[in-house]
């Protein structure tokens, strides 16, 4: 588990900060798609 | 709204405004808070009065940096672990034995994210550099590119914690630091040289 997947289990966050994050592993997930993709053509 | 005290929540080191119809009770005041997402509720939150007594009451100042957060942000019932409700300096709550300043529950999870953002950047800039000596300009560029979102990431959390007076440690984690001391250490004992494979890529994935 990731720290952000970690800080959206944590209920204690605020939503704001949520929000933030939700959007930022968003981000994340793709760019890890974009890296997994490079690394499979790569193979 | 005018009128009414500035208080500071122990659990979010925000100023909140004690309005009308709050009260005291055994853990501390019971306090409307006046944000937008708690509008309409109370919360039973330990407080500590701009004032240093309760019987004497210090009006709310009409002074713009006492204006309530344009957000509301680690609004949390939780108290942080040894709160007292005693504060310091910066207004941030303290630990009793310790002295030190105790993180809000989003001070410390944004510290988190940053160490690993941190992290992410420092990792996709060194694989840059390495698939940038095997000549390799569309990796390199994606890299970059990964390594510039992941300090957009980190900007973007670390001006949120400005807003609220907090200040997180953005260096990397330790763990990293050592490994990557240790990646250097082993660079230079092999005098590595970059090869053709998915190593750095399938090392990268596991960065957030």
């Amino acid at each position: 588990m990731t720290e952000y997947e970690k800080a959206l289990g944590n209920d204690d966050v605020s939503a704001d900060l949520r929000t933030v994050v939700e959007r930022q592993l968003a981000g994340i997930r793709t760019a890890r798609d974009t890296i997994n993709g490079l690394a499979s053509s790569a193979d | 709204m005018s009128g009414g005290f500035v208080v500071r929540c122990a659990s979010s080191s925000r100023r909140l405004r004690l309005v009308a119809g709050a009260s005291r009770t055994a853990g501390g005041f019971v306090v409307r808070c006046a944000s937008s997402s708690l509008r309409s509720s109370s919360l039973a939150l330990p407080v500590l009065l701009a004032g240093s007594s309760s019987a004497a009451l210090p009006p709310a100042p009409r002074d713009s940096s006492l204006a309530l957060p344009r957000r509301a942000r680690g609004q949390s019932s939780r108290v942080p672990e040894g709160f007292d409700g005693v504060e310091k300096g910066n207004g941030a709550p303290v630990h009793p034995q310790t002295k030190e300043r105790v993180m809000s529950t989003d001070e410390a999870v944004t510290k988190d994210l940053l160490q690993t953002l941190e992290d992410g950047r420092e990792g996709y800039t060194k694989g840059a550099e390495k698939l940038g000596q095997l000549d390799q300009p569309a990796l390199v560029t994606t890299f970059t590119e990964l390594a510039a979102q992941r300090q957009t990431f980190a900007d973007e959390l670390q001006g949120m914690a400005n807003d609220y007076g907090d200040d997180p440690d953005r260096s990397g984690s330790v763990a990293a630091a050592l490994h990557r001391g240790w990646m250097s250490l082993t660079d230079a004992l092999t005098k590595d040289t970059p090869r053709p494979s998915s190593r750095p890529l399938d090392r990268a994935t596991t960065m957030p």
